[in-house]
C-alpha cells in the first residue's frame, strides 16, 4: 500500500516531518520564507486558499505543483490569469466547487492548461446541468488538453472496468489520504472538518461507507456503486443521485464509444493490405 | 516571461528608407550603439537570471534594420553571444526587414545570425508601400529584385501581408496566386490591419469589414489545403493553428497568446520599453520606463503601472466580454491589445476581429480534422 499522504496547513509542516505532504496556505510567500529545502522534497503539491497571491518567481517553491483553491468562482476567475507562468514550470491544477459561477472558472481554467479538479458535494439539479455542460465540453472540446477530475479519471476506470472509486478520485479516501484540520485533528477531507467521525478511518470502507449505505437505502441497487460507494451520499443521507447518476452514465457511454473507436480503428488497420 | 523563455523586440534604429502610407514609426532619433546594447543586454541577462529563464528570442526590426550596416550586426550578435554564454543563455536572432537595404553584403550575417532566414512584409496589391519620393511601383520593383537576389543566395523570405479593402475585392484566388505563382513566396501571413499611429487617409478603412474578411480568409485557407498544404506552402495563420488542432507544438502569433504582455517587450533606440513595436513608436503615454534610465529591468517591470494595464487585461475582458463561452477561449482570450486599443479607445476590449477569428479557428480545426483523415477533399 503507497503511503499515505497528509493534507495538513503550513503550520504543521515541522510536526508531519518525513511525511508525504500536501500543504496548505494562504500566503505562498511565507510559505516559501518559513521552508527548508529538506521539507520541500515531501511536498507533493502546495493548495493554496486565497488567489490573492500572484506567482512567486525566483522562489524555492516556484517548481512546486501548485493546487489554486477557488472559493469563490465570481471573484476568482481573473485571477487564475496570475498563475499562468507556473504552469510553464510545473503542473497546476485548479480545484472548484460546484457552486454558482463555476462553470466559467472552469473554462478558463482548462484555456490556461491547467488541469481542473471539481469538488461536487451533493449538487442541485442545476448545478447538475452546468456539470453536465462542462462534462461536454471536457469530452468533446478540441481545445481542452488537461484533464477536469472527476471526470477524467473515471472515464478511464470505465473504460478499463477498473472499479477505482470517487473517494480515490477526489482524493478522500483515508487509506491514501489524510486531511489534518486546523486544529490538528484526523479526518477525511475539507468537507468533514465540522464532524466528529465515530469511525476509525483505518476501517473506513468496513464501517464508515457501510453505514452510509444502509441508511441510504438508494445505492444497494445502483448499477456505478462499484465506482461510487455512496461518495454522493454525504452529508445528507437523502440526496437524491437521480441527476449525478445521468453524469456517471454519459461518462459510461463514453467510455463505450471510445471503445468502438478504439476498436474499429485497430480492425482498419489490421486488414490494410500491407 | 513564459516559463524559460523570454522575448524583446528590439529596434536598434527608427530610421527607414522606405515611405509607407500607414507607416506608425517616427523615423527619427539616433540609432543604437553598441555600447548602449551591451548595458541593455546586460539588463536584459539579468532579469532573465532572476526569473531562471535560459533562452531568449531577439526580433530585430525598426525602423528599417538594414539601415544599420551589416558590419554593425557582426559587432551586436558578437556581444549578446558573449554575454549571453557567460550567463548560460540560449539566445535566437530574427529579423523583419523591407528588404529595401538588402545587398549581398548582408548574406553572410543572415547565415551566421539569422539562421539564414528574413521576414519581410509584401501587399496584395500595394497601394501603401512606397520609396521616398517614389510610388508603390518602384517599391514593389526594388523589393522583387532585392527578394529574388536573397532567395537564389539561399535566404528564405517569409512575408507578412496586410489586406485592405482591394484585396478583399480581388478576392483570396488572387492573392494566392500572386504570392506563391508570381513572387514565388511559400510562406506568407495575413495579418489583421488597424490604425496605428497618426490618422491618415490609409488607416481610414480599418478595422476592415470583419464579414468580407473573414469570406476572404476562409476562401484562402481552403484555397491553401487544397493547393499548397501537401506542397510545403506555409500560410499564417492557418499553418500554426492546424498544428495547434493537431495537439503539436504551435507558435501562434502574439494576438493569440494568454497575454502577450507575459511574453514580449520592446525597446527602441532611445532605450523606450514598451508592450511592442506597435506602442512604442506612436503611444509614448504607453511607455513602461527607459532601460537606460533604470538599473533593473526586474523592478522597472515589476512596478510599472501601464505594464499593469495590459498585466490585468485578459482578466478584466474575461469578466466584461462573452470570451469565456467563446469555444476558442484556449487560444485567443481577448485578442490584441493595440487592436482593441485603436478600435474603441479601450485597452479593455476585445480584439475588433472577434467575429473573423471565431470563424477562423473552426475553419483551421475542420482543415486540421479533414487533413487527419485519408481521403480528405
Ligand atoms: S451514485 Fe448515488 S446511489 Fe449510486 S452509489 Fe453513488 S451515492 Fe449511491
Ligand atoms: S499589443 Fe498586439 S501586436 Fe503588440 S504584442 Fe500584444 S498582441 Fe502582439
Ligand atoms: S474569438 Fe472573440 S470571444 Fe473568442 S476569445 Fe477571442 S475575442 Fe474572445
Amino acid at each position: 500500500m503507497p503511503p499515505i499522504t497528509y493534507n495538513i496547513p503550513a503550520s504543521m509542516i515541522e510536526m508531519y516531518r518525513g511525511r508525504n505532504l500536501i500543504v496548505r496556505t494562504d500566503n505562498l510567500s511565507e510559505l516559501d520564507k518559513s521552508l527548508t529545502p529538506e521539507a520541500l522534497k515531501n511536498i507533493v503539491y502546495i493548495e493554496l486558499l486565497t488567489l490573492k497571491d500572484s506567482a512567486l518567481q525566483n522562489s524555492q517553491i516556484y517548481n512546486t505543483p501548485l493546487d489554486l483553491v477557488v472559493s469563490d468562482p465570481v471573484r476568482d476567475l481573473p485571477r487564475l490569469y496570475n498563475y499562468t507562468q507556473w504552469a510553464d514550470k510545473h503542473p497546476v491544477r485548479v480545484s472548484v466547487p460546484v457552486v454558482p459561477g463555476f462553470v466559467k472558472t472552469v473554462k478558463l481554467a482548462t484555456a490556461l492548461n491547467f488541469a481542473v479538479k471539481l469538488i461536487p458535494g451533493q449538487p442541485d439539479s442545476q448545478r447538475v446541468e452546468e456539470m453536465a455542460d462542462v462534462l461536454n465540453f471536457y469530452l468533446r472540446q478540441s481545445t481542452v488538453s488537461q484533464p477536469v477530475e472527476f471526470f477524467h479519471t473515471m472515464l478511464f476506470a470505465f473504460y478499463n472496468d477498473n472499479p477505482l472509486n470517487l473517494w480515490t478520485v477526489c482524493e478522500e479516501n483515508p487509506f491514501q489520504y489524510r486531511y489534518i484540520t486546523d486544529q490538528g485533528r484526523e479526518t477525511i477531507s475539507a468537507r468533514f472538518t465540522d464532524t466528529e467521525l465515530p469511525d476509525d478511518l483505518n476501517t473506513f470502507d468496513k464501517t464508515f461507507i457501510k453505514r452510509l449505505c444502509d441508511e441510504a437505502s438508494e445505492c444497494l441497487n445502483c448499477e456505478f456503486f462499484a465506482n461510487c460507494e455512496a461518495y454522493f451520499k454525504w452529508p445528507n443521507r437523502d440526496f437524491s443521485c437521480a441527476d449525478v447518476k445521468m453524469l456517471l452514465r454519459t461518462l459510461q457511454e463514453a467510455a463505450a464509444e471510445l471503445k468502438r473507436d478504439y476498436a474499429a480503428s485497430t480492425n482498419a488497420t489490421e486488414k490494410k493490405p500491407l | 516571461m513564459i516559463g524559460e523563455h523570454f522575448s524583446l523586440i528590439l529596434l536598434p534604429t527608427l530610421r527607414c528608407d522606405a515611405a509607407c502610407d500607414y507607416c506608425f514609426e517616427k523615423k527619427a532619433g539616433a540609432d543604437m550603439s553598441i555600447d548602449q546594447l551591451k548595458s541593455l543586454i546586460s539588463k536584459v541577462l539579468d532579469y532573465m537570471e532572476q526569473n531562471e529563464a535560459k533562452a531568449l528570442s531577439i526580433h530585430w526590426q525598426g525602423g528599417e534594420v538594414m539601415m544599420m550596416s551589416p558590419q554593425w550586426f557582426a559587432r551586436a550578435g558578437d556581444v549578446i553571444d558573449r554575454a549571453a554564454d557567460s550567463r548560460n543563455v540560449n539566445v535566437r536572432n530574427y529579423i523583419q526587414s523591407n528588404m529595401i537595404g538588402y545587398s549581398k553584403e548582408w548574406n553572410p550575417i543572415i547565415a551566421e545570425m539569422f539562421d539564414n532566414s528574413v521576414g519581410s512584409s509584401m501587399d496584395y496589391p500595394n497601394r501603401h508601400r512606397k520609396l521616398p519620393g517614389g510610388s508603390a511601383a518602384d517599391f514593389n520593383a526594388v523589393w522583387i529584385r532585392n527578394v529574388r537576389q536573397a532567395q537564389d543566395a539561399g535566404i528564405h523570405i517569409g512575408v507578412i501581408a496586410l489586406p485592405d479593402a482591394e484585396t478583399l475585392q480581388r478576392g483570396a484566388e488572387n492573392l494566392y496566386s500572386y504570392f506563391t505563382e508570381e513572387l514565388n513566396i511559400t510562406d506568407f501571413q495575413i495579418n489583421t490591419p488597424f490604425a496605428g499611429g497618426p490618422a491618415d487617409a490609409s488607416k481610414t478603412g480599418y478595422p476592415l469589414d470583419t464579414e468580407r474578411l473573414t469570406q476572404f480568409l476562409t476562401e484562402l485557407a481552403d484555397i491553401w489545403a487544397e493547393r499548397g498544404y501537401h506542397q510545403g506552402v506555409r500560410v499564417g495563420p492557418f499553418d500554426e493553428l492546424i498544428e495547434y488542432f493537431r495537439g503539436e507544438d504551435a507558435v501562434l502569433p502574439c494576438i493569440w497568446k494568454a497575454n502577450c504582455a507575459d511574453e514580449f517587450v520592446c525597446i527602441d533606440p532611445q532605450g523606450n520599453i514598451a508592450q511592442c513595436d506597435c506602442w512604442v513608436a506612436s503611444y509614448p503615454q504607453f511607455h513602461f520606463g527607459n532601460i537606460f534610465k533604470n538599473d533593473s529591468l526586474a523592478e522597472l517591470l515589476r512596478d510599472n503601472p501601464v505594464r499593469h494595464k495590459f498585466l490585468g487585461r485578459p482578466g478584466v475582458l474575461i469578466q466584461k466580454e462573452e470570451c469565456p463561452e467563446c469555444d476558442y477561449l484556449a487560444i485567443c482570450h481577448g485578442g490584441c491589445p493595440v487592436r482593441a486599443y485603436t478600435t474603441y479607445g479601450d485597452l479593455h476590449t476585445k480584439d475588433p476581429y472577434c467575429e473573423t477569428y471565431k470563424t477562423v479557428f473552426n475553419q483551421a480545426e475542420l482543415i486540421s480534422a479533414c487533413l487527419a483523415r485519408e481521403n480528405c477533399s
